[in-house]
């Protein structure tokens, strides 16, 4: 592969300076105000720069910087640009709902300094695990990102939030504990190879040398077990889901976005790097496409069902996410052609989630509650919030004209072909995940309200909305554009590095 | 010769950790970690010596001070600051402990015999040896119910994981060893901040409490 230093080389160290140094105005700026527009300032700024990485991984060296220190991979770039748009949305986002809470005295001026500070920090991690090279540094920066986004969980002080924060970095650390000891398996499994001390732990290395006959495949398949256990338990898969409804409900609605929109994501590429690592060793990419059936397919029955007795629709969003999350591993476990769906599901996921999410820290500032029963008749109250919420769960039932439908039709076609019994019981439980949302949503948006008192005064437009417009429309376009076929060829130009051809 | 030491100081770091989980006081149980990390760290160090592999001399020395004296030191500095509840809280009796450490051990050799044909040239007993690290942290994570024990907990975990790392990866960059440890620290410390704010905020140290709160 090319490793020639290019203007971009400096590009991820530029972008993790801006974030240290957003991190830090969030403790040298006097008024909450202020801490609220630099971190405005400072996430755009970081977001451009990572943005032109972005576009760049695409057209030039997909390995730069000195000693080949990062590597980006063409899905890398797609994700890259998803979490830079779901980033910068959260930061605005923040602007108005951190200072409402900071304004209703939620949250003190010492929380939102702290929320500000672990912001960036949270991107800085998620950066750095997406454009490693070094499979030890994406470890650390998992690890620290768990551990700055479990401050970001507990942020309210509440009990509830507190016990989310403290499942979250329980679960998650032992995740992280044993994709770890995966990747020193993975690394021995390479011994024999010869790669050189510090070669052994680089991406480009391990791809490079995966169809070597000398490499341990026994002890690669070992390290596949904890990998995949370690991030579906960072991912928050069934059946290792249990920090992850807690977590989503009872984070302020931007990092909720974001761990939804941009964390897990990450994760999910993470492991299908791996994948396709394992599969070039073991010549063939059944072995694992078991695990990804098995862990997709739990994670679309198991919510969808858990969906029928949901109270709380921040709670709804989180199952609605571990189902998303479920269908791209499911796909990806159908065979190398589930591939481009799933790489299709990704980034419609991440905006129409991270748009639910920032729309549901709406309605909270506004209902001043999380309890479906309570919030009936919404529709009433808080007419363009519900509407631009209402489209968003539309959208998320794999309705047309969103992304989703596409991506969803291309698995059930491969899917009916490869294993028609199991994707018949995905479609089931799509089908009654479907019902179980639109019955939620019934009820919370057109409900019968009983308390005349609740229903106020009209609802303003806010930046929030323009947001979830915009990341809507972003669905809607990605749904048409999914339709030409230059776009699938596109998607399955992505897909093939991750595709073992044998 | 060296590596059968590094095996004793191998056996040294499980038989500390094994008598750990039946300890619930929580200033023994840091000193036991400490202890169960300087074992490792004589483990990596006689390992490195005896292949004179400097790094592995680095790593050790590196393990000694983060796990065996940090890590530890910064317990007892938290006891003592936030009045910290001295006595720990088990859902199993210390015996009960001890008689399900004892059955985690008997599955580590099971496991390390079934396995040993896949790692070649490793050794079963240094297999054990990492293994049984590995499931006792895993055995004092699930079975305890306080916050401190469950960091221990993944701390006991975290050694496991080092003693493979040693075991497999002779080679392993001191400067990659060096970040792990480093995060492992920033992990204790922050993961004891959030502790402490659970129990300034609502004198909570039962995580078993704590699950009733969910709405």
């Amino acid at each position: 592969m090319p490793c020639v230093p290019t203007w971009n080389s400096m590009n991820p160290v530029a972008v993790f300076l801006l974030l240290i140094a957003s991190a830090l105005s969030a403790y040298v700026l006097r008024t909450e105000r202020a801490i609220r527009i630099s971190a405005v300032v400072f996430g755009t700024l970081a977001s451009f720069a990572l943005g032109l990485t972005a576009i760049d991984a695409f057209s030039s060296g997909l390995v730069f910087g000195p000693r080949d220190m990062w590597y980006v991979g063409e899905q890398g770039g797609m994700l890259l640009l998803v979490i830079t748009v779901v980033f910068l949305l959260s930061v605005m986002v923040s602007y108005r709902s951190i200072g409402a809470e900071h304004q209703r005295g939620i949250l003190s001026l010492s929380d939102v300094r702290l929320y500000y500070f672990l912001l960036p920090l949270f991107l800085l991690s998620l950066t750095a695990s997406l454009l490693a090279n070094s499979i030890i540094v994406l470890w650390i920066a998992m690890e620290m990102g768990t551990l700055v986004t479990a401050f970001l969980v507990g942020i309210y002080r509440r009990k509830s939030s507190l016990e989310a924060a403290w499942k979250y970095v329980l679960l998650c650390s032992m995740g992280i504990g044993l994709s770890l000891t995966g990747l020193v398996l993975a690394a021995f499994a390479f011994k024999a190879v010869g790669l050189p001390g510090g070669e052994t732990f680089l991406w480009t290395s391990l791809s490079s040398v995966a169809g070597d006959p000398r490499v341990n495949t026994a002890l690669l398949k070992l390290s596949f077990v904890f990998l995949v256990v370690g991030f579906a338990t960072k991912m928050g898969l069934v059946p290792i889901h249990a920090w992850l409804p807690d977590a989503l409900s009872k984070t302020p609605a931007p990092v909720a976005a974001l761990l939804a929109g941009a964390l897990l994501p990450v994760t999910f590429l993470t492991l299908l790097r791996f994948k396709h690592i394992a599969d070039t060793a073991l010549q063939g990419s059944g072995w694992t496409e078991g695990f990804f059936l098995a862990f997709g397919l739990l994670s679309i029955v198991l919510p969808s069902l858990l969906l029928l007795i949901q109270e709380n629709y921040k709670r709804v969003l989180a199952y609605a996410t571990i189902v998303h999350m479920g269908v791209m591993m499911f796909a990806v476990g159908l065979g190398p052609w589930g591939m481009t769906p799933a790489l299709m599901h990704l980034p419609v996921f991440s905006l129409l989630i991270s748009a639910g999410f920032f729309l549901s820290g709406e309605v909270i500032l506004r209902a001043r509650s999380t309890n479906i029963e309570i919030l009936r008749g919404l529709w009433r109250r808080m007419p363009h919030t519900s509407a631009l919420l209402f489209a968003v769960l539309i959208l998320t039932l794999f309705a047309p004209p969103g992304g989703m439908f596409m991506s969803e039709l291309l698995l059930i076609g491969y899917g009916l072909k490869v294993h028609a019994f199991l994707t018949l019981i995905a479609i089931g439980s799509a089908l009654l995940f479907s019902s179980a949302i639109m019955r939620l949503a019934f009820t919370m948006f057109f409900g019968e309200d009983e308390r005349e008192s609740l229903t106020g005064e009209g609802e303003r437009l806010s930046l929030v909305h323009g947001v979830a417009l915009f990341e809507i429309s972003c669905a809607v376009l990605l749904g048409a554009a999914y339709l030409l076929p230059q776009t699938l060829a596109f998607f399955s130009a992505l897909a093939r590095p991750l595709i073992t051809v044998l | 010769m060296n590596s059968n030491i590094s095996l004793l100081f191998g056996g040294g770091a499980i038989l500390v950790s094994f008598l750990s989980l039946g300890k619930l006081r929580l200033r023994q149980l840091a000193r036991y970690y400490g202890a169960a990390s300087l074992f490792l760290a004589a483990a990596i160090f006689s390992a490195g010596t005896g292949e004179e592999a400097s790094h592995m001399v680095l790593t050790a020395i590196a393990t000694a001070v983060i796990k065996g004296i940090c890590i530890p030191a910064l317990f007892f500095y938290i006891t003592r600051h936030a009045h910290l509840n001295e006595r720990l809280l088990s859902s199993i009796r210390p015996t009960t402990s001890y008689f399900l450490s004892a059955l985690t051990l008997g599955l580590a050799l099971f496991a390390a015999v079934a396995a040993g044909p896949i790692f070649g040239e490793v050794s079963v007993e240094s297999l054990f040896e990492a293994f049984s690290l590995l499931f006792l942290g895993f055995v004092m994570v699930i079975s305890r119910r306080d916050l401190v024990s469950q960091i221990v907990g993944f701390l006991i975990f975290e050694n496991g994981v080092s003693f493979l790392t040693v075991i497999t990866m002779r080679d392993v960059p001191f400067v990659a060893e060096l970040g792990i440890l480093a995060t492992v620290l920033v992990s204790v410390y922050l993961m004891s901040l959030l502790s402490l704010r659970l129990k300034g905020l609502y004198a909570v140290e039962d995580t078993d409490a704590l699950r009733t709160y969910v709405e």
